[in-house]
C-alpha cells in the first residue's frame, strides 16, 4: 500500500502561452483524469477563471456576479481530494502577495507546485495588443507600446500587462516558501516546432500520458495586421452601443475567431526594429535571472530569448485597401448572420406553435385538473426537444470566452 | 545605516501607533543602501493606513492591521514598493506614497469597507415604519418623478401617515435635467448598478432617450389617464421644491439636496466588489447600510465638499434640447404646474464638473471605513 | 366629353417617387379637384406597370400578372380624370404599350415624362443598379452605356428608361404633340416643391392649393460608399442571400441607416472624357424634341448637363480613397452588429428568452 501524496499544480500563467489550450484538454478529459487520481475540478469550462476573479477581488465586466464564492468552492474540492489536483488560469499571474497567501492557505497542507508557461516577449507583446483589441479596447499599437515602455507603469494597460507577463516577478510573488524544484517554468517552443511539443511539456509536468490525452487541432486565433486595425476601429464605433455578451458572440467568436483569423496572406503583427531591440534586451535580463533561480525548466530557457527582428507592418498606418477588404468581408459575413438568425427565429416560432397545439389538445380532452401536470410536462418537453436543437445552433458559436 | 526592510518596518510600526508622518519625511535622514524590495505591505496599503490615521485622530491598531492585511481589488500596480534609493530589479516600480493616485488607493480602501460593512449591525428600521396613526380622512397622495427626491418624499409622507390609495392626488417632482439624471444615477447605484456618470449619459445619447425618472412630462401625461388630479412641481432648488410641494399636499415637507457625487461614485464602485464577495442580494443590503448608517457619520470628517455634477460636454446639446422639449410639454400638458418649467433646463453651476473627483470619493471611502469601524465596535 | 387620363411613364431618378408619394398623400385634395390617383392593393402602380412591361423582376412579375387589368377595372369605377404613374413604364415595348392604351380608347390620353439631364442621370442610375445587387464598376457601366447607345436591339436598362425620343415615340404613337408633356427637373439646389408645381400644372391641378409635403427622399451616396456597396454585393454573391434579407439589411440598414448619412462624401460625376459624348447625345435629343413640338414644362435648357470644374481632379468612384472605403465598411459593420444585437434580425427577445430558459 502506497501512501498517496496530495499534490497541487497551480498553473498561474502567462496569458497567450497556450493556457486555454491546456485548460480545454483538462476540462474535456476531466472524467478520465479523475479515474487516474487527477482532479481538474470544474463544472463549467471557465470555472477556474471565475475562481481566480473571486480570489483576486477582480470585477470583470459583470462576470463577477457568477464568481461569488468560486475560489472557496474550488479550494474545498481540492482539499478533499486525496491525489493530484490541477488549478489553471492565466490571470492568476496578477495575484498580489496577499492573494497568494490567501490561496495557499486555502489549499491545506498539500505539496504545492507552481507552473508558469512562458514565451519570449517579442511574441508576447503583439499578442497582448491583439488580445486587447479582441476585448473592445481602442488603443492604437504605438500608444500601447509607449504605455508598456513607461517605466512608471502609469497606464492601466501597462499595469495589467506587466502584472501577468513579467515572468521573474510573477514567480517571485507566487513562490514564497515553495522550494525551487517545485517551481516549473514551461517554455513555449519556437514557431515551426512539432505541433504537440508544448502539450507534451505540460503533460510531463502534470504527470499525464501525452498520447492518451492528445489534443485536437489547435485553432489559430491570431489576427493579421489589417484585420487587427479593422477590429480596433470597429471597437471605437461599438463601445457605446453593443452589449458585452453580443460583442463576445458576434465580434470575438464569429467574426474574429471563426473568420478573420482564417484569412491568410495578411502580414502578421510584430515589433518595430526599435521596440524589438528594447524587448529583446529585457527578455535577456529575465533569462539571466531565471537561470540563477534554479527552477525546474521544462523546455529550454533559450527559447525565451527573442528571435531576430523580422518584417514589421505598422497597424496604425497599414494598407487601407487591405483594411477595407477585411471590413467588407466582415460586413458580408454579418449580413449572412442576420439571415441565419431570421431562420432560427422562424424555426422557434414553429416549435412554440407545436407546443401550443399540444397543450390545446390536452386541455380540450376535458378533465382539466388531472391533466395539468401533463400540460406542464408537455410545455417543457416539446420546448426542450424542439428548441434545444435551435438553441444549440444559435449558441453554438456563442461560446463564452474570456 | 538602514535597509529597506528595516525602514519599512519602522514606518509600519509608526502607523500602527497612530502615526501620520508621510514616508518622505520618515526616510529623509536615513541612509539608503540596497534596493527596494517588493513585498508586504505595499506602498498602497501603508499610505491608506496613514490616511486612515489622519481621519481617525487616535491610534487604531486593529484597524491599521486590518488595512495592512487586506487584499487589493481590481487592476493596477501589483504590490508597489515604497520609493527607495535603488529601484527593485523586477516588479512594480517603487512609488512615493503621497503621489499614489486616488484610483490606486481606492484599490485598498474599498476592500477595507467591504470587510467592515457586514459587521455593522443594521439599524432598527424605525425610519421606514409608517405612522401608527394612519389617517384615512387625509387626502391620499402618490409621489413620482425625480427619483432621489421622490423616494425621500414618499418616506416622509408615509411617516406622517398620509394614505396612498388609488383615489389620490399625483405629485410629479421635476428638477433641472442634470439634477434628475444625478438622482437617477444615485438611485440606480443603490440598486446595484456599477455604471459611471458618463455611462448614464452615453446611454442617453446612444439611444436618444432619457431614463424614466428624468421624464416628468411623460410620467405626468401617463398619470393623467388615471383620471386623478396631477400636479407637476418644478424647481431648481430643493428648498424651493419643498415649499411648492408643501403647498400642493397641504402640509410642510422638506426635501434633501442633490446626492453627493462622491457617495454615488463610492456606492457604484462597491457594487461590483460587494457582489463578488457577498452575492448581489446581500450587496444591495450592504450599500443601504453604507448610505443610511455609515456615510452620514463619515461626512463630518470630510475636508471639502464635492463639486456638483455637470452634463458631459458631448451630451449638452441633447440635454438642452430634451429639457426644453420637456418644459414645453409640461406647459401644455393639461395638468396643474407649480413653479417654472424653464427650470428644467440645466444651467451652469459654479464649480460643477462633468467628471467625478476621485479624490473626494477616496476621502469619503476612508472616512466611511473609519466610521464603519467605530459602528461595529472598534472603539469604545 | 371624354375624360382625361394622364400616364406618367418616366423617367427613373427624375423625382418620380417624390411625385407619387405626394399624389398618394394628397388623394383627398386632388380628388376634390376632379383628378384621381388610382387605388391599388399596394398603394402604388408598380405592379400594374410591371404587368405592362412583361419583364422578369426577381419573382415580383408573378404577383404582378393581371394587375394592369385590375387597374383598368378601378379606372372604370370613376368618372374623374385619372393619373397613372410609374417610371418603369418607360421601358415598355411598343406592342405592349398599344395593348395597355387600348383600354383608354374613349379617353383623352396624355403622356407625361419627367426628365433630368444625363450628367446627373448617369451616376444616379449606376448607384441604383448597385443598390439592386449590381456588381459593375462605374467604368464598366459607362462603357456599356456608350456601346449600347442608339442600338435598336439594345436591352440595356438605362437606355430603355432614359432615351427620351424613344420613350416619347413609343408612348406617343397616335397622339398629337400637344398631348405629350415633358417636365424638366429644376437644376440641383432648387426646392423640391418646384418640380411638384410643374407636374401639378400639367395635371390641371391648382399649384397654389395646400398639399401635404412628401418626406420620401431617395438617398444618394458618395462614390466611396457606392464602391464599398458594390464590393459587398460581390462578396455576398458567393452564396445566395434571400431577397428580403438583402432589402432589410443591405438596402435599409446599411444604405439608409449608415452609408447615406456619412459626412464629406464625394459624389460621382461623368468622367471628363465622356462629357462631350453626353453633350452630343443630349443635343440630338433636344433637337428632336423641339422639332416634334411636345409641350415642355420648365426649360429644355435644363436638360443640358452642367459640368463641375474638376478636370484636373476628377473623382473616380472606382478608385476612391481606400481609407474612406474602409471607414464606410466599418461604420456599416457597426450598424449591422447593433441591428443584430437589438433583435432586428428576428432573433430578438424570443430567442433570448428561450436561450435563457434552456440554459437554466
Amino acid at each position: 500500500m502506497t501512501e498517496s501524496v496530495r499534490r497541487i499544480y497551480l498553473h498561474v500563467g502567462a496569458p497567450k502561452t497556450g493556457t486555454s489550450f491546456v485548460q480545454d484538454i483538462l476540462f474535456n478529459h476531466r472524467a478520465e483524469l479523475r479515474e487516474q487520481g487527477i482532479l481538474y475540478a470544474a463544472d463549467r469550462h471557465d470555472a477556474h477563471f471565475l475562481a481566480a476573479l473571486d480570489l483576486m477581488d477582480l470585477p470583470w465586466g459583470g462576470l463577477e456576479q457568477e464568481a461569488t464564492g468560486a475560489w472557496d468552492r474550488l479550494a474545498a474540492e481540492v482539499r478533499a481530494w486525496p491525489g493530484t489536483a490541477i488549478i489553471s488560469h492565466e490571470i492568476l499571474g496578477f495575484a498580489s502577495r496577499v492573494h497568494v497567501e490567501r490561496a495557499l492557505a486555502s489549499l491545506g497542507d498539500a505539496e504545492v507546485h507552481v507552473v508558469l508557461s512562458a514565451r519570449d516577449l517579442v511574441r508576447q507583446i503583439p499578442a497582448e495588443w491583439q488580445e486587447n483589441v479582441k476585448h473592445r479596447r481602442t488603443l492604437r499599437y504605438g500608444a500601447f507600446l509607449d504605455e508598456l515602455r513607461d517605466e512608471k507603469r502609469s497606464g492601466d494597460v501597462a499595469r495589467w500587462f506587466w502584472g501577468v507577463q513579467e515572468v521573474p516577478d510573477v514567480l517571485e510573488r507566487w513562490t514564497a516558501g515553495i522550494p525551487s524544484e517545485h517551481v516549473h517554468v514551461v517554455t513555449v517552443p519556437p514557431p515551426g516546432s512539432a505541433p504537440n511539443l508544448l502539450w507534451e511539456r505540460f503533460a510531463g509536468v502534470f504527470g499525464l500520458d501525452p498520447v492518451k490525452f492528445a489534443p485536437g487541432d489547435r485553432v489559430n486565433t491570431s489576427l493579421g495586421v489589417p484585420e487587427s486595425a479593422m477590429v480596433r476601429r470597429l471597437n471605437t464605433r461599438l463601445n457605446d452601443v453593443l452589449p458585452n455578451h453580443h460583442y463576445r458572440g458576434l465580434v470575438r467568436e464569429l467574426l474574429v475567431h471563426q473568420n478573420l483569423s482564417a484569412r491568410s496572406g495578411s502580414p502578421r503583427l510584430a515589433l518595430s526594429p526599435e521596440a524589438h531591440a528594447w524587448a529583446a534586451g529585457l527578455g535577456r535580463s529575465w533569462v539571466t535571472e531565471l537561470v540563477q533561480r534554479g527552477y525546474d525548466v521544462v523546455g529550454d530557457l533559450d527559447e525565451l530569448l527573442p528571435s531576430d527582428p523580422g518584417p514589421f507592418t505598422d497597424p496604425d498606418a497599414c494598407d487601407e485597401a487591405a483594411v477595407a477588404d477585411a471590413a467588407i468581408e466582415a460586413l458580408a459575413l454579418m449580413t449572412r448572420e442576420a439571415a441565419r438568425l431570421r431562420d432560427v427565429e422562424s424555426e422557434l416560432r414553429e416549435v412554440v406553435a407545436d407546443r401550443d397545439r399540444e397543450i390545446q389538445r390536452l386541455r380540450s380532452t376535458g378533465v382539466h385538473r388531472a391533466k395539468e401536470r401533463f400540460v406542464q410536462k408537455a410545455e417543457t418537453s416539446t420546448l426542450a426537444r424542439g428548441s434545444l436543437a435551435v438553441y444549440r445552433r444559435l449558441r453554438g458559436r456563442n461560446s463564452r470566452s474570456t | 545605516m538602514t535597509t529597506y526592510s528595516q525602514a519599512i518596518s519602522s514606518w509600519a510600526e509608526h502607523l500602527r501607533a497612530g502615526g501620520t508622518t508621510p514616508w518622505s519625511a520618515w526616510t529623509s535622514d536615513t541612509e539608503q543602501p540596497g534596493a527596494a524590495e517588493p513585498g508586504n505591505p505595499s506602498a498602497t496599503h501603508l499610505e491608506v493606513a496613514r490616511r486612515i490615521n489622519r481621519i481617525a485622530g487616535r491610534p487604531q491598531v486593529a484597524l491599521v492591521d486590518l488595512v495592512l492585511a487586506v487584499a487589493p481589488t481590481g487592476r493596477g500596480l501589483v504590490d508597489p514598493p515604497l520609493a527607495w534609493g535603488e529601484p527593485s530589479r523586477f516588479g512594480s516600480p517603487p512609488v512615493h506614497p503621497d503621489a499614489l493616485s486616488s484610483e490606486e488607493l481606492l484599490r485598498v480602501a474599498l476592500p477595507v469597507l467591504v470587510r467592515l460593512l457586514p459587521l455593522v449591525v443594521p439599524a432598527e428600521k424605525y425610519a421606514t415604519r409608517a405612522s401608527r396613526f394612519s389617517s384615512p380622512w387625509r387626502r391620499s397622495v402618490r409621489v413620482h418623478g425625480s427619483p432621489y427626491a421622490a423616494a425621500a418624499l414618499i418616506e416622509q409622507l408615509r411617516e406622517q401617515g398620509v394614505p396612498t390609495s388609488s383615489r389620490c392626488t399625483h405629485v410629479v417632482l421635476a428638477r433641472p435635467l442634470d439634477v434628475m439624471m444625478a438622482e437617477h444615477w444615485h438611485m440606480s447605484s443603490l440598486r446595484g448598478s456599477p455604471a459611471r456618470w458618463w455611462r448614464v449619459w452615453r446611454q442617453a445619447v446612444a439611444t436618444g432617450s432619457l431614463p424614466r425618472g428624468a421624464r416628468p412630462d411623460r410620467l405626468a401625461s401617463r398619470l393623467l389617464d388615471s383620471g386623478r388630479p396631477v400636479h407637476v412641481v418644478v424647481a431648481d432648488d430643493h428648498d424651493r421644491l419643498a415649499e411648492l410641494v408643501s403647498g400642493v399636499v397641504g402640509r410642510p415637507v422638506s426635501l434633501p439636496p442633490t446626492p453627493d457625487p462622491a457617495e454615488t461614485d463610492l456606492v457604484r464602485r462597491l457594487n461590483r466588489l460587494l457582489t463578488l464577495r457577498t452575492g448581489p442580494d446581500r450587496a444591495r443590503t450592504l450599500v443601504q447600510v453604507l448610505a443610511q448608517q455609515v456615510v452620514p457619520g463619515a461626512r463630518v470628517s470630510l475636508t471639502a465638499p464635492s463639486a456638483p455634477l455637470a452634463v458631459p460636454p458631448w451630451a449638452r446639446a441633447l440635454a438642452a434640447e430634451r429639457s426644453r422639449e420637456m418644459a414645453d410639454g409640461i406647459r401644455g400638458g393639461g395638468y396643474a404646474v407649480h413653479g417654472d418649467p424653464d427650470d428644467l433646463v440645466p444651467t451652469d453651476r459654479p464649480g460643477a464638473s462633468s467628471t467625478v473627483d476621485r479624490d473626494r470619493t477616496l476621502e469619503l471611502a476612508l472616512a466611511a471605513g473609519v466610521r464603519a469601524w467605530q459602528l461595529q465596535g472598534g472603539t469604545p | 366629353m371624354s375624360r382625361r387620363v394622364f400616364l406618367h411613364v418616366g423617367t427613373p431618378k427624375s423625382g418620380t417617387s417624390y411625385l407619387q408619394d405626394k399624389l398618394a398623400l394628397n388623394r383627398g385634395q386632388i380628388e376634390a379637384q376632379g383628378l384621381e390617383y388610382l387605388h391599388t392593393r399596394t398603394g402604388d402602380h408598380f405592379e400594374a406597370a410591371l404587368d405592362v412591361l412583361g419583364d422578369r423582376w426577381a419573382g415580383a412579375e408573378k404577383a404582378a400578372r393581371g394587375q394592369w387589368d385590375a387597374l383598368m377595372l378601378e379606372a372604370r369605377k370613376t368618372r374623374r380624370d385619372l393619373v397613372i404613374s410609374h417610371e418603369i413604364l418607360a421601358a415598355a415595348p411598343p406592342g405592349r404599350v398599344r395593348q395597355a392604351l387600348s383600354g383608354f380608347a374613349d379617353d383623352e390620353v396624355h403622356i407625361v415624362v419627367t426628365a433630368r439631364d444625363l450628367g446627373r442621370q448617369i451616376p444616379a442610375e449606376w448607384q441604383e443598379r448597385i443598390k439592386h445587387r449590381g456588381g459593375r464598376t462605374y467604368a464598366q457601366f459607362i462603357r456599356a452605356l456608350v456601346r449600347n447607345h442608339g442600338r435598336s436591339d439594345s436591352q440595356m436598362w438605362f437606355w430603355r428608361v432614359q432615351d427620351l425620343p424613344n420613350i416619347l415615340t413609343t408612348w406617343g404613337t397616335g397622339l398629337t404633340p400637344d398631348r405629350l408633356h415633358l417636365v424638366t427637373v429644376p437644376p440641383s439646389g432648387a426646392p423640391s416643391g418646384d418640380l411638384w408645381q410643374r407636374f401639378a400644372g400639367v395635371l390641371g391641378l391648382d399649384p397654389a392649393a395646400d398639399y401635404t409635403d412628401s418626406t420620401s427622399l431617395n438617398v444618394s451616396l458618395g462614390g466611396a460608399e457606392v464602391t464599398m456597396l458594390r464590393r459587398l454585393n460581390l462578396a455576398l454573391a458567393e452564396r445566395k442571400l434571400p431577397r428580403d434579407v438583402y432589402i432589410d439589411w443591405v438596402r435599409e440598414s446599411i444604405v439608409r441607416g449608415s452609408l447615406a448619412g456619412r459626412p464629406g462624401a464625394r459624389r460621382a460625376t461623368v468622367p471628363p472624357k465622356r462629357r462631350p459624348w453626353v453633350d452630343q447625345v443630349t443635343e440630338g435629343w433636344l433637337e428632336w424634341i423641339s422639332q416634334l413640338g411636345v409641350e415642355v414644362i420648365g426649360d429644355l435648357d435644363e436638360l443640358r448637363s452642367v459640368w463641375p470644374d474638376d478636370l484636373d481632379d476628377w473623382f473616380d468612384p472606382d478608385d476612391p480613397d481606400a481609407e474612406e472605403v474602409a471607414d464606410a465598411a466599418i461604420d456599416a459593420l457597426a450598424h449591422v452588429l447593433d441591428g443584430i444585437a437589438s433583435g432586428e434580425a428576428g432573433a430578438g427577445p424570443m430567442v433570448t428568452r428561450f436561450a435563457r430558459r434552456l440554459r437554466g
